[in-house]
């Protein structure tokens, strides 16, 4: 009886060391989460202001053609993945994933993954996608553009040249912090993007097309960059609320637990007083 | 005339100035009041706002000046603000440099606490309740 109770002891003293972790994990999701949302607050503005000049510019020039605007046959589609680095976050990475496997299903042309977040790359390997660079690309916290720049540089290279003729990307869209939704978003072909009603005509330093050359790599990289913002403000929405279930899950089997090894203590009582009644009432006899 | 910078990070700058002088691809020019509209691409260069005859310098990476109504807008992908132009892009290559760090550190916190948790789990055989 007394070996049960221990045992009972141990378990209640593990589960409360994981409440802590989980209630810990919970509060830094809740911390870089704000961190996040202030990232992307920043973000706005610049993206916006590219939206603008960009609108602005196909305006000016209706005879507007750059390789990176103009529609192909498609033949062969990419899609990015953006998931995470790090598992604990709910159904956070495997959303994303059913998503992908959904499109590739639907899919007619051939196909090339490009996973953002070692969760993506580990599911596309098991289920032999074709991968479009056969490494890691980490998605850690605090994204920098620097870490990405390659990758995505890489992205509008390998379209350049036809090795596929739109560029997919899913991702969580983060709505609010319970609320989190797998989105895709085709970034290439650039989508036309709404014109504003004001019509400017501009001088081009330099010539049309080395501003777009040079504008339109800036907007689809930022667009791509502003995605993985938002799947991360996601990730720790998604793992804030799923390790507040865990640490509640925790409060809970403690109870229970606590209940049982009362429950140990409280018959080993009883039977070290029975055993004493008992024996005193042999004496006095 | 009122100019504004900005990039991934916020806004560095907004507000009011003489004129800018902006080093694009293809040399520099200077943008004063009521100059025709006008887009620079900016790969690498800089631009200078002057007021009162005080001078700071932004090193821009990646960008476009956008000019029209006496509004200037520059996008650029990284900036760094400095009194000169070395200055600028000191502070340009030391924000790298601590960003890169910060970012290992953080990860090296994380790492660690999930690999307690997961043995944790472990031991409090949570599945044979």
């Amino acid at each position: 009886m007394a070996g049960q109770s221990r045992q009972v002891m141990i378990r209640i003293n593990a589960t409360k060391k994981t409440a802590q972790i989980t209630k810990a994990m919970n509060m830094v999701s809740a911390s870089r989460l704000r961190q996040a949302e202030k990232t992307i607050k920043e973000y706005r503005p610049f993206i916006e202001k590219a939206r603008d000049i960009i609108s602005n510019l196909s305006l000016s020039d209706e005879s507007m053609q750059h390789p990176l605007l103009a529609k192909r046959e498609e033949k062969k589609v990419c899609f990015v993945v953006v998931a995470c680095d790090r598992g604990l976050a709910g159904p956070f990475n495997s959303n994303v994933c059913k998503e992908l496997t959904k499109q590739i299903n639907d899919l007619k042309q051939e196909y090339i993954v490009l996973p953002i977040g070692l969760k993506a790359y580990k599911y596309v390997e098991k289920m032999k996608y074709p991968l479009l660079v056969d490494k890691v690309i980490n998605i850690k916290d605090d994204i920098e553009f620097s870490m990405v720049e390659d990758v995505i540089r890489n992205l509008v290279t390998n379209y350049l040249e036809h090795s596929f003729d739109k560029v997919v990307v899913i991702y969580n869209h983060y709505v609010n912090t319970l609320i989190q939704k797998v989105v895709s978003e085709t970034v290439l072909p650039v989508p036309k993007i709404k014109e504003n009603d004001k019509t400017k005509i501009y001088e081009f330093d330099g010539g049309v097309k080395e501003i777009l050359d040079t504008a339109l790599p800036i907007y689809i990289e930022n667009t791509i960059y502003g995605y993985l913002l938002d799947s991360k403000a996601s990730e720790h929405a998604s793992r804030m609320n799923s390790m507040k279930s865990a640490t509640d899950n925790a409060m809970e089997v403690i109870s229970t637990l606590e209940l049982l090894y009362n429950r140990a203590r409280q018959s080993a009582i009883t039977l070290e007083l029975t055993d004493i009644v008992g024996g005193a009432s042999v004496i006095n006899e | 005339m009122k100019l504004s910078i900005v990039n991934p990070k916020g806004v560095i700058f907004e507000g009011e100035t003489e004129y800018v002088v902006v080093e694009g691809n293809n040399g520099q020019l200077a943008i004063l009041e009521n100059h025709i509209p006008i887009v620079v691409p900016i790969k690498e260069g800089f631009v200078k706002r002057i007021n009162n005859n005080e001078e700071y310098f932004y090193k821009i990476v990646s960008g476009l000046l956008e000019y029209s109504d006496n509004v200037i807008t520059v996008i650029a992908q990284e900036v760094g603000i400095g009194a000169t132009l070395n200055d600028a892009i000191l502070h340009l290559e030391n924000t790298r440099k601590e960003q890169k760090e910060k970012n290992y550190a953080r990860t090296m916190d994380y790492a660690k606490i999930e690999r307690d948790l997961a043995k944790n789990i472990k031991d409090i055989k949570a599945s044979k309740l």
